[in-house]
Protein backbone atom coordinates (compact mmCIF):
# COMPACT_ATOMS: atom_id res chain seq x y z
CA UNK A 1 0.00 0.00 0.00
CA UNK A 2 2.64 2.52 1.69
CA UNK A 3 4.89 1.65 -1.67
CA UNK A 4 2.02 2.09 -4.09
CA UNK A 5 1.00 5.67 -2.74
CA UNK A 6 4.85 6.34 -2.93
CA UNK A 7 5.25 5.06 -6.81
CA UNK A 8 1.75 7.23 -7.75
CA UNK A 9 3.20 10.30 -6.01
CA UNK A 10 6.54 9.79 -7.96
CA UNK A 11 4.40 9.56 -11.27
CA UNK A 12 2.74 13.00 -10.22
CA UNK A 13 5.41 14.55 -9.81
CA UNK A 14 6.69 13.86 -12.80
CA UNK A 15 3.87 14.52 -14.81
CA UNK A 16 3.57 18.06 -13.17
CA UNK A 17 7.61 18.20 -14.06
CA UNK A 18 6.22 17.51 -17.65
CA UNK A 19 3.31 19.82 -17.69
CA UNK A 20 5.16 22.97 -15.80
CA UNK A 21 2.94 25.12 -17.76
CA UNK A 22 -0.20 23.73 -15.45
CA UNK A 23 1.23 24.96 -11.78
CA UNK A 24 3.11 28.07 -13.40
CA UNK A 25 -0.57 28.98 -14.96
CA UNK A 26 -1.95 28.67 -11.42
CA UNK A 27 0.80 30.49 -10.01
CA UNK A 28 -0.07 32.98 -12.11
CA UNK A 29 -3.65 33.02 -11.27
CA UNK A 30 -2.94 33.52 -7.59
CA UNK A 31 -0.27 36.45 -8.46
CA UNK A 32 -2.84 38.28 -10.86
CA UNK A 33 -5.73 38.01 -8.48
CA UNK A 34 -3.92 39.45 -5.81
CA UNK A 35 -2.76 42.60 -7.68
CA UNK A 36 -5.80 43.10 -9.31
CA UNK A 37 -7.17 43.17 -5.41
CA UNK A 38 -4.17 45.39 -4.65
CA UNK A 39 -5.12 47.83 -7.15
CA UNK A 40 -8.98 47.89 -6.47
CA UNK A 41 -8.64 48.43 -2.54
CA UNK A 42 -5.37 51.01 -3.82
CA UNK A 43 -4.73 51.26 -0.20
CA UNK A 44 -3.70 49.64 3.02
CA UNK A 45 -6.93 47.53 4.23
CA UNK A 46 -8.41 46.53 7.51
CA UNK A 47 -6.79 43.43 9.32
CA UNK A 48 -10.44 41.13 9.04
CA UNK A 49 -10.53 42.04 5.42
CA UNK A 50 -6.67 41.25 4.85
CA UNK A 51 -7.28 37.39 6.25
CA UNK A 52 -10.45 36.95 4.41
CA UNK A 53 -9.00 38.08 1.58
CA UNK A 54 -6.29 35.85 1.49
CA UNK A 55 -8.28 32.68 2.22
CA UNK A 56 -10.92 33.50 -0.37
CA UNK A 57 -7.55 33.83 -2.98
CA UNK A 58 -6.32 30.80 -1.48
CA UNK A 59 -9.40 28.92 -2.01
CA UNK A 60 -9.98 29.20 -5.53
CA UNK A 61 -6.58 29.05 -6.36
CA UNK A 62 -6.69 25.40 -4.62
CA UNK A 63 -9.48 24.26 -6.62
CA UNK A 64 -7.93 25.53 -9.61
CA UNK A 65 -5.01 23.29 -8.91
CA UNK A 66 -6.65 20.98 -7.65
CA UNK A 67 -9.31 20.48 -10.37
CA UNK A 68 -6.66 18.87 -13.31
CA UNK A 69 -5.93 16.27 -10.87
CA UNK A 70 -8.09 13.87 -11.97
CA UNK A 71 -9.08 14.86 -15.24
CA UNK A 72 -5.41 15.14 -17.59
CA UNK A 73 -5.90 11.24 -16.45
CA UNK A 74 -6.97 9.74 -19.82
CA UNK A 75 -9.06 7.07 -20.22
CA UNK A 76 -6.40 4.76 -21.37
CA UNK A 77 -4.35 5.57 -18.73
CA UNK A 78 -7.06 5.12 -15.67
CA UNK A 79 -7.65 1.63 -17.28
CA UNK A 80 -4.40 0.57 -16.82
CA UNK A 81 -4.40 1.98 -13.20
CA UNK A 82 -7.17 0.20 -12.12
CA UNK A 83 -5.92 -3.14 -12.94
CA UNK A 84 -2.61 -2.30 -11.52
CA UNK A 85 -3.15 -0.14 -8.45
CA UNK A 86 -5.66 -0.06 -5.36
CA UNK A 87 -8.30 2.76 -5.45
CA UNK A 88 -7.04 3.80 -1.75
CA UNK A 89 -3.71 3.88 -3.11
CA UNK A 90 -4.84 6.15 -5.89
CA UNK A 91 -7.12 8.97 -3.95
CA UNK A 92 -3.94 8.81 -1.14
CA UNK A 93 -1.56 9.49 -3.30
CA UNK A 94 -3.69 12.38 -5.08
CA UNK A 95 -4.67 13.93 -1.57
CA UNK A 96 -0.86 13.50 -0.69
CA UNK A 97 -0.02 14.97 -3.44
CA UNK A 98 -2.43 17.68 -3.97
CA UNK A 99 -1.52 18.74 -0.40
CA UNK A 100 2.24 19.13 -0.84
CA UNK A 101 1.39 21.47 -4.37
CA UNK A 102 -0.97 23.67 -2.46
CA UNK A 103 1.25 23.80 0.38
CA UNK A 104 3.95 25.39 -2.08
CA UNK A 105 1.27 27.63 -3.41
CA UNK A 106 0.19 28.70 -0.19
CA UNK A 107 4.02 29.90 0.65
CA UNK A 108 4.44 31.75 -2.74
CA UNK A 109 0.82 32.86 -2.16
CA UNK A 110 1.87 34.47 0.99
CA UNK A 111 4.81 35.94 0.05
CA UNK A 112 3.01 37.41 -3.10
CA UNK A 113 0.30 38.65 -0.68
CA UNK A 114 2.49 40.24 1.72
CA UNK A 115 4.48 41.72 -0.68
CA UNK A 116 1.61 43.82 -2.23
CA UNK A 117 -1.08 44.18 0.80
CA UNK A 118 1.29 44.40 3.73
CA UNK A 119 2.22 41.95 6.68
CA UNK A 120 -0.21 42.44 9.69
CA UNK A 121 1.02 39.11 11.09
CA UNK A 122 2.27 38.50 14.69
CA UNK A 123 2.32 35.22 15.02
CA UNK A 124 3.59 33.42 11.78
CA UNK A 125 4.46 30.03 13.13
CA UNK A 126 1.14 29.68 14.20
CA UNK A 127 -0.22 31.09 11.02
CA UNK A 128 1.90 29.17 9.12
CA UNK A 129 1.11 25.83 10.93
CA UNK A 130 -2.33 26.66 10.48
CA UNK A 131 -1.87 27.24 7.10
CA UNK A 132 -0.33 24.02 6.29
CA UNK A 133 -3.02 21.94 8.08
CA UNK A 134 -5.48 23.89 6.23
CA UNK A 135 -3.74 23.09 3.25
CA UNK A 136 -4.08 18.98 3.89
CA UNK A 137 -7.92 19.24 4.48
CA UNK A 138 -8.75 21.67 1.15
CA UNK A 139 -6.53 18.58 -0.68
CA UNK A 140 -8.59 15.66 0.71
CA UNK A 141 -12.16 17.47 0.52
CA UNK A 142 -11.06 18.78 -2.65
CA UNK A 143 -9.49 15.65 -4.13
CA UNK A 144 -12.54 13.55 -3.58
CA UNK A 145 -14.58 16.29 -5.25
CA UNK A 146 -12.42 16.62 -8.65
CA UNK A 147 -12.68 12.65 -8.78
CA UNK A 148 -16.40 13.01 -8.82
CA UNK A 149 -16.66 15.86 -11.13
CA UNK A 150 -14.31 14.68 -13.71
CA UNK A 151 -16.63 12.09 -13.95
CA UNK A 152 -19.51 14.36 -14.99
CA UNK A 153 -19.56 17.39 -17.72
CA UNK A 154 -19.51 20.53 -17.37
CA UNK A 155 -16.44 20.88 -14.95
CA UNK A 156 -15.53 24.22 -12.95
CA UNK A 157 -18.29 24.86 -12.28
CA UNK A 158 -19.35 21.82 -10.73
CA UNK A 159 -16.37 21.76 -8.78
CA UNK A 160 -16.68 24.62 -7.58
CA UNK A 161 -20.31 24.54 -6.72
CA UNK A 162 -19.89 20.67 -4.90
CA UNK A 163 -16.96 21.93 -3.43
CA UNK A 164 -17.98 25.00 -1.59
CA UNK A 165 -20.52 23.98 0.93
CA UNK A 166 -18.08 21.07 2.03
CA UNK A 167 -14.78 23.41 2.12
CA UNK A 168 -17.10 26.32 4.00
CA UNK A 169 -16.62 24.74 7.51
CA UNK A 170 -13.19 23.93 7.10
CA UNK A 171 -12.55 27.55 5.94
CA UNK A 172 -14.70 29.12 8.51
CA UNK A 173 -12.02 27.37 11.79
CA UNK A 174 -8.84 28.50 9.38
CA UNK A 175 -10.20 31.97 8.92
CA UNK A 176 -10.75 31.97 13.05
CA UNK A 177 -7.86 30.57 13.57
CA UNK A 178 -5.58 32.43 11.06
CA UNK A 179 -7.37 35.76 12.48
CA UNK A 180 -6.13 35.15 15.78
CA UNK A 181 -2.58 34.11 14.87
CA UNK A 182 -2.68 37.60 12.87
CA UNK A 183 -3.24 39.40 16.07
CA UNK A 184 -0.98 37.67 17.73
CA UNK A 185 -2.55 34.72 19.82
CA UNK A 186 -0.26 32.05 21.51
CA UNK A 187 -0.20 28.62 20.18
CA UNK A 188 -1.92 27.28 23.40
CA UNK A 189 -5.08 29.30 23.08
CA UNK A 190 -6.20 27.76 19.32
CA UNK A 191 -5.32 24.42 20.12
CA UNK A 192 -9.33 23.30 20.14
CA UNK A 193 -9.91 25.45 16.62
CA UNK A 194 -6.24 23.24 15.08
CA UNK A 195 -7.67 19.99 16.79
CA UNK A 196 -11.23 20.87 14.16
CA UNK A 197 -9.13 21.20 11.66
CA UNK A 198 -7.11 17.44 11.81
CA UNK A 199 -10.76 16.11 12.73
CA UNK A 200 -12.33 17.54 9.61
CA UNK A 201 -8.88 16.17 7.63
CA UNK A 202 -9.30 12.45 9.09
CA UNK A 203 -13.18 12.13 8.48
CA UNK A 204 -12.76 13.26 5.17
CA UNK A 205 -9.84 10.88 4.83
CA UNK A 206 -11.80 8.11 6.12
CA UNK A 207 -14.85 8.71 3.95
CA UNK A 208 -12.43 9.25 1.28
CA UNK A 209 -10.72 6.11 1.12
CA UNK A 210 -14.49 4.00 1.78
CA UNK A 211 -15.70 5.55 -1.01
CA UNK A 212 -13.27 6.71 -3.54
CA UNK A 213 -13.53 2.77 -4.90
CA UNK A 214 -17.44 3.18 -5.93
CA UNK A 215 -16.07 6.52 -8.06
CA UNK A 216 -13.09 5.01 -9.52
CA UNK A 217 -14.96 1.78 -11.16
CA UNK A 218 -16.18 1.88 -14.27
CA UNK B 1 -52.23 40.21 23.45
CA UNK B 2 -54.57 38.39 20.99
CA UNK B 3 -57.85 37.24 22.54
CA UNK B 4 -58.63 33.36 21.18
CA UNK B 5 -61.32 35.12 19.37
CA UNK B 6 -62.89 35.59 15.87
CA UNK B 7 -59.66 36.69 14.46
CA UNK B 8 -57.53 33.76 15.08
CA UNK B 9 -60.44 31.34 14.66
CA UNK B 10 -60.13 32.78 11.29
CA UNK B 11 -56.79 31.91 10.49
CA UNK B 12 -56.99 28.48 12.09
CA UNK B 13 -59.99 28.06 9.48
CA UNK B 14 -57.93 28.83 6.58
CA UNK B 15 -54.69 26.95 8.11
CA UNK B 16 -57.02 23.88 8.75
CA UNK B 17 -58.52 24.23 5.14
CA UNK B 18 -55.40 24.57 3.18
CA UNK B 19 -54.02 21.30 4.91
CA UNK B 20 -57.63 19.11 3.95
CA UNK B 21 -57.08 20.86 0.49
CA UNK B 22 -53.14 19.42 0.68
CA UNK B 23 -54.83 16.41 2.17
CA UNK B 24 -57.41 15.62 -0.35
CA UNK B 25 -55.05 16.73 -3.60
CA UNK B 26 -52.62 13.52 -1.81
CA UNK B 27 -55.75 11.32 -1.58
CA UNK B 28 -56.50 12.09 -5.45
CA UNK B 29 -52.95 11.81 -6.32
CA UNK B 30 -52.60 8.05 -5.11
CA UNK B 31 -56.39 6.94 -6.69
CA UNK B 32 -54.74 8.01 -10.17
CA UNK B 33 -51.30 6.44 -9.09
CA UNK B 34 -53.27 3.22 -8.06
CA UNK B 35 -54.89 3.29 -11.38
CA UNK B 36 -52.08 4.37 -13.64
CA UNK B 37 -49.56 1.42 -11.67
CA UNK B 38 -52.25 -0.95 -12.41
CA UNK B 39 -52.36 -0.01 -16.17
CA UNK B 40 -49.36 0.09 -16.40
CA UNK B 41 -48.32 -3.54 -15.20
CA UNK B 42 -51.37 -4.63 -17.75
CA UNK B 43 -49.37 -3.07 -20.70
CA UNK B 44 -46.51 -4.60 -19.58
CA UNK B 45 -47.92 -8.46 -18.74
CA UNK B 46 -49.43 -7.81 -22.52
CA UNK B 47 -45.90 -7.30 -23.63
CA UNK B 48 -44.70 -9.89 -22.42
CA UNK B 49 -47.65 -12.35 -23.71
CA UNK B 50 -46.95 -11.04 -26.73
CA UNK B 51 -43.18 -11.35 -27.01
CA UNK B 52 -43.22 -15.35 -25.72
CA UNK B 53 -46.06 -15.99 -28.21
CA UNK B 54 -43.82 -14.67 -31.15
CA UNK B 55 -40.71 -16.75 -30.02
CA UNK C 1 -61.76 -1.56 4.05
CA UNK C 2 -58.92 -1.78 1.98
CA UNK C 3 -58.49 2.23 2.00
CA UNK C 4 -58.45 2.60 5.77
CA UNK C 5 -56.40 -0.41 6.08
CA UNK C 6 -53.48 1.22 3.75
CA UNK C 7 -54.13 5.31 4.66
CA UNK C 8 -54.62 5.01 8.77
CA UNK C 9 -51.66 6.87 9.22
CA UNK C 10 -52.26 9.49 6.87
CA UNK C 11 -56.06 10.49 8.41
CA UNK C 12 -54.19 10.30 11.79
CA UNK C 13 -51.49 12.78 11.00
CA UNK C 14 -54.00 15.20 9.35
CA UNK C 15 -55.90 14.73 12.65
CA UNK C 16 -52.96 15.50 14.61
CA UNK C 17 -51.87 18.47 12.26
CA UNK C 18 -55.59 19.72 12.38
CA UNK C 19 -55.11 19.63 16.38
CA UNK C 20 -51.54 21.35 15.97
CA UNK C 21 -53.21 24.09 14.07
CA UNK C 22 -56.48 25.25 16.41
CA UNK C 23 -54.45 24.23 19.41
CA UNK C 24 -51.15 26.21 18.29
CA UNK C 25 -52.77 29.06 17.47
CA UNK C 26 -55.44 29.37 20.17
CA UNK C 27 -54.17 27.47 23.34
CA UNK C 28 -52.72 29.70 25.67
CA UNK C 29 -48.76 30.12 25.58
CA UNK C 30 -46.12 31.41 27.81
CA UNK C 31 -45.58 35.12 27.62
CA UNK C 32 -41.65 35.89 26.74
CA UNK C 33 -40.35 39.21 26.27
CA UNK C 34 -40.24 40.35 22.26
CA UNK C 35 -40.89 36.75 21.37
CA UNK C 36 -44.63 36.98 22.87
CA UNK C 37 -47.54 35.42 20.59
CA UNK C 38 -44.63 34.53 18.00
CA UNK C 39 -43.48 31.83 20.31
CA UNK C 40 -46.54 29.69 18.66
CA UNK C 41 -44.71 30.01 15.12
CA UNK C 42 -42.20 27.06 17.02
CA UNK C 43 -44.81 24.12 16.47
CA UNK C 44 -44.51 25.00 12.31
CA UNK C 45 -40.92 25.89 12.12
CA UNK C 46 -38.82 23.64 14.33
CA UNK C 47 -41.48 21.34 12.25
CA UNK C 48 -40.51 21.57 9.19
CA UNK C 49 -36.97 21.31 10.53
CA UNK C 50 -37.73 18.05 12.24
CA UNK C 51 -38.98 16.66 8.88
CA UNK C 52 -36.55 17.91 7.41
CA UNK C 53 -33.67 15.94 8.96
CA UNK C 54 -35.91 13.01 9.03
CA UNK C 55 -36.41 13.13 5.14
CA UNK C 56 -32.21 13.75 4.75
CA UNK C 57 -31.23 10.95 6.91
CA UNK C 58 -33.70 8.56 4.32
CA UNK C 59 -31.85 10.05 1.97
CA UNK C 60 -28.33 9.25 3.38
CA UNK C 61 -29.93 5.35 4.05
CA UNK C 62 -31.19 5.09 0.33
CA UNK C 63 -27.42 5.93 -0.84
CA UNK C 64 -26.07 3.62 1.00
CA UNK C 65 -28.45 0.75 0.81
CA UNK C 66 -28.05 2.20 -3.58
CA UNK C 67 -24.05 1.41 -3.36
CA UNK C 68 -24.79 -1.90 -1.02
CA UNK C 69 -26.89 -3.75 -3.67
CA UNK C 70 -27.18 -1.11 -7.24
CA UNK C 71 -31.12 -1.10 -7.02
CA UNK C 72 -32.49 1.56 -9.03
CA UNK C 73 -35.27 2.13 -7.40
CA UNK C 74 -32.73 3.30 -4.24
CA UNK C 75 -31.19 5.66 -5.94
CA UNK C 76 -34.51 7.25 -7.33
CA UNK C 77 -35.50 6.97 -3.66
CA UNK C 78 -32.73 9.19 -2.45
CA UNK C 79 -33.39 11.82 -4.95
CA UNK C 80 -37.04 11.88 -3.86
CA UNK C 81 -35.99 11.81 -0.47
CA UNK C 82 -33.36 15.05 -1.42
CA UNK C 83 -35.94 16.86 -3.25
CA UNK C 84 -38.51 15.92 -0.33
CA UNK C 85 -36.13 17.51 2.11
CA UNK C 86 -35.66 20.90 0.00
CA UNK C 87 -38.83 21.55 -0.06
CA UNK C 88 -38.99 21.17 3.89
CA UNK C 89 -36.25 23.13 4.36
CA UNK C 90 -36.96 25.77 2.17
CA UNK C 91 -40.66 26.04 4.48
CA UNK C 92 -37.91 26.23 7.44
CA UNK C 93 -35.91 29.05 5.99
CA UNK C 94 -38.92 31.04 5.28
CA UNK C 95 -40.92 30.42 8.30
CA UNK C 96 -37.42 31.26 10.40
CA UNK C 97 -36.82 34.31 8.51
CA UNK C 98 -40.51 35.46 9.33
CA UNK C 99 -39.69 35.05 12.65
CA UNK C 100 -36.37 36.62 12.45
CA UNK C 101 -38.22 39.23 11.33
CA UNK C 102 -40.18 39.70 14.05
CA UNK C 103 -37.89 39.05 16.95
CA UNK C 104 -34.31 40.08 15.63
CA UNK C 105 -35.76 42.68 13.49
CA UNK C 106 -33.90 41.58 10.24
CA UNK C 107 -34.60 38.57 7.63
CA UNK C 108 -31.35 37.41 8.13
CA UNK C 109 -28.80 37.47 10.97
CA UNK C 110 -25.20 36.10 10.82
CA UNK C 111 -25.98 33.25 13.06
CA UNK C 112 -23.86 29.76 13.49
CA UNK C 113 -26.95 28.06 13.16
CA UNK C 114 -28.80 30.01 10.51
CA UNK C 115 -25.42 29.97 8.54
CA UNK C 116 -25.42 25.94 9.05
CA UNK C 117 -28.79 25.89 7.77
CA UNK C 118 -27.60 27.56 4.52
CA UNK C 119 -24.78 25.23 4.06
CA UNK C 120 -27.15 22.42 4.10
CA UNK C 121 -29.42 23.89 1.50
CA UNK C 122 -26.56 24.51 -0.58
CA UNK C 123 -25.04 21.23 -0.43
CA UNK C 124 -28.11 19.66 -1.47
CA UNK C 125 -28.83 21.78 -3.85
CA UNK C 126 -25.45 21.14 -5.44
CA UNK C 127 -26.21 17.44 -5.11
CA UNK C 128 -28.97 18.49 -7.39
CA UNK C 129 -26.68 20.14 -10.20
CA UNK C 130 -24.32 17.00 -10.03
CA UNK C 131 -27.14 14.81 -10.86
CA UNK C 132 -28.30 17.30 -13.76
CA UNK C 133 -24.26 17.03 -15.18
CA UNK C 134 -24.37 13.66 -15.94
CA UNK C 135 -25.69 11.65 -18.38
CA UNK C 136 -25.58 7.59 -17.77
CA UNK C 137 -28.26 6.39 -15.38
CA UNK C 138 -25.93 3.91 -12.91
CA UNK C 139 -23.10 6.54 -13.07
CA UNK C 140 -25.46 8.91 -12.40
CA UNK C 141 -26.67 6.88 -9.23
CA UNK C 142 -23.31 6.05 -8.34
CA UNK C 143 -21.75 9.67 -8.20
CA UNK C 144 -24.76 10.68 -6.54
CA UNK C 145 -24.84 8.33 -3.56
CA UNK C 146 -21.42 9.41 -3.27
CA UNK C 147 -21.74 12.75 -2.90
CA UNK C 148 -24.71 12.14 -0.48
CA UNK C 149 -22.98 10.73 1.62
CA UNK C 150 -19.87 12.38 1.75
CA UNK C 151 -21.78 15.66 1.90
CA UNK C 152 -24.00 14.15 4.72
CA UNK C 153 -21.28 13.17 6.83
CA UNK C 154 -19.33 16.58 6.70
CA UNK C 155 -22.77 18.64 7.20
CA UNK C 156 -23.51 16.71 10.11
CA UNK C 157 -20.07 17.44 11.73
CA UNK C 158 -20.53 21.06 10.92
CA UNK C 159 -23.50 21.58 12.12
CA UNK C 160 -22.04 20.24 15.24
CA UNK C 161 -19.09 21.84 16.17
CA UNK C 162 -19.95 25.01 14.28
CA UNK C 163 -22.09 26.64 16.83
CA UNK C 164 -18.97 25.81 19.80
CA UNK C 165 -16.27 27.58 18.03
CA UNK C 166 -18.14 30.94 17.57
CA UNK C 167 -19.31 32.90 20.81
CA UNK C 168 -22.55 31.75 20.83
CA UNK C 169 -25.68 31.59 18.93
CA UNK C 170 -28.92 34.03 19.56
CA UNK C 171 -30.74 30.99 18.20
CA UNK C 172 -32.39 28.42 20.98
CA UNK C 173 -31.80 25.19 21.27
CA UNK C 174 -29.35 22.64 22.58
CA UNK C 175 -25.55 22.78 20.49
CA UNK C 176 -25.03 21.58 17.26
CA UNK C 177 -29.31 20.84 16.95
CA UNK C 178 -31.14 23.57 14.84
CA UNK C 179 -34.10 23.08 17.34
CA UNK C 180 -35.15 23.32 20.81
CA UNK C 181 -34.27 21.26 23.97
CA UNK C 182 -37.44 19.66 25.79
CA UNK C 183 -35.72 21.70 28.97
CA UNK C 184 -36.42 24.87 27.72
CA UNK C 185 -40.28 24.11 26.26
CA UNK C 186 -42.82 25.58 28.68
CA UNK C 187 -44.52 22.94 29.74
CA UNK C 188 -47.73 24.76 28.35
CA UNK C 189 -46.13 24.34 25.21
CA UNK C 190 -45.46 20.14 24.92
CA UNK C 191 -48.85 19.02 24.66
CA UNK C 192 -48.76 20.85 21.06
CA UNK C 193 -44.96 20.33 20.40
CA UNK C 194 -44.77 16.50 20.47
CA UNK C 195 -47.39 16.22 18.23
CA UNK C 196 -46.75 19.05 15.58
CA UNK C 197 -43.24 16.79 15.38
CA UNK C 198 -44.82 13.62 14.83
CA UNK C 199 -47.71 15.22 12.68
CA UNK C 200 -45.41 16.92 10.43
CA UNK C 201 -43.13 14.17 9.88
CA UNK C 202 -45.71 11.64 9.02
CA UNK C 203 -46.61 14.82 6.60
CA UNK C 204 -43.30 14.22 5.29
CA UNK C 205 -43.26 10.82 4.39
CA UNK C 206 -46.84 10.78 3.03
CA UNK C 207 -45.71 13.44 0.72
CA UNK C 208 -42.30 11.41 -0.24
CA UNK C 209 -44.04 8.43 -1.07
CA UNK C 210 -46.33 9.70 -3.30
CA UNK C 211 -43.86 11.98 -5.00
CA UNK C 212 -41.30 8.78 -5.07
CA UNK C 213 -44.37 6.71 -6.60
CA UNK C 214 -44.90 9.62 -9.57
CA UNK C 215 -41.19 9.42 -10.38
CA UNK C 216 -41.21 5.73 -10.39
CA UNK C 217 -44.26 6.11 -12.45
CA UNK C 218 -43.03 8.28 -15.09
CA UNK C 219 -39.51 6.96 -15.50
CA UNK C 220 -41.31 3.10 -15.92
CA UNK C 221 -43.22 4.97 -18.88
CA UNK C 222 -40.07 6.31 -20.49
CA UNK C 223 -38.59 2.86 -20.17
CA UNK C 224 -42.03 1.21 -21.76
CA UNK C 225 -41.78 3.94 -24.67
CA UNK C 226 -38.10 3.41 -25.60
CA UNK C 227 -38.61 -0.16 -25.68
CA UNK C 228 -41.02 0.03 -28.34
Amino acid sequence: MLSEIGHMIRKEITLEWREKFAFNGVLLYLVSTVFVCYLSFARLIDVPTWNSLFWIIMLFAAINAVLKSFLQERDGRLLYYYTLLRPQSIINAKIVYNAVLMAALGMAGLLVFVSFMGNPIQNMPLFMLNMLLGVAGFSSVLSMVSAIASKARNNFTLMAVLSFPLVLPLLLVLIRVSAAAIGGAGLMEEIPNLFVIVLLTGITLVLSNILFPYIWKE
Amino acid sequence: MIEPGEKMMVVVMVLSLILLGLAGFLFYLERRLDKAEKKLREIESREKDFASSVH
Amino acid sequence: MEFLKNSWWKIFGVIILLYVIAGGLLFEAPQLPVIRESVRNIYFHVGMWFSMMFILFMALFFSLLYLRYFRPDDDLKAVTAVKTGLVFGTLGLLTGMIWAHHTWGSFWVNDPKLNGAAVGMLTYLAYMVLRGSVDEQDKKARLAAVYNIFAFVLFFVFIMILPRLSQGSIHPGIEGNPALSTGDLDPRMRKVFFPAIAGWIIMAWWLFRVYFRILRLRKNIDELNEND
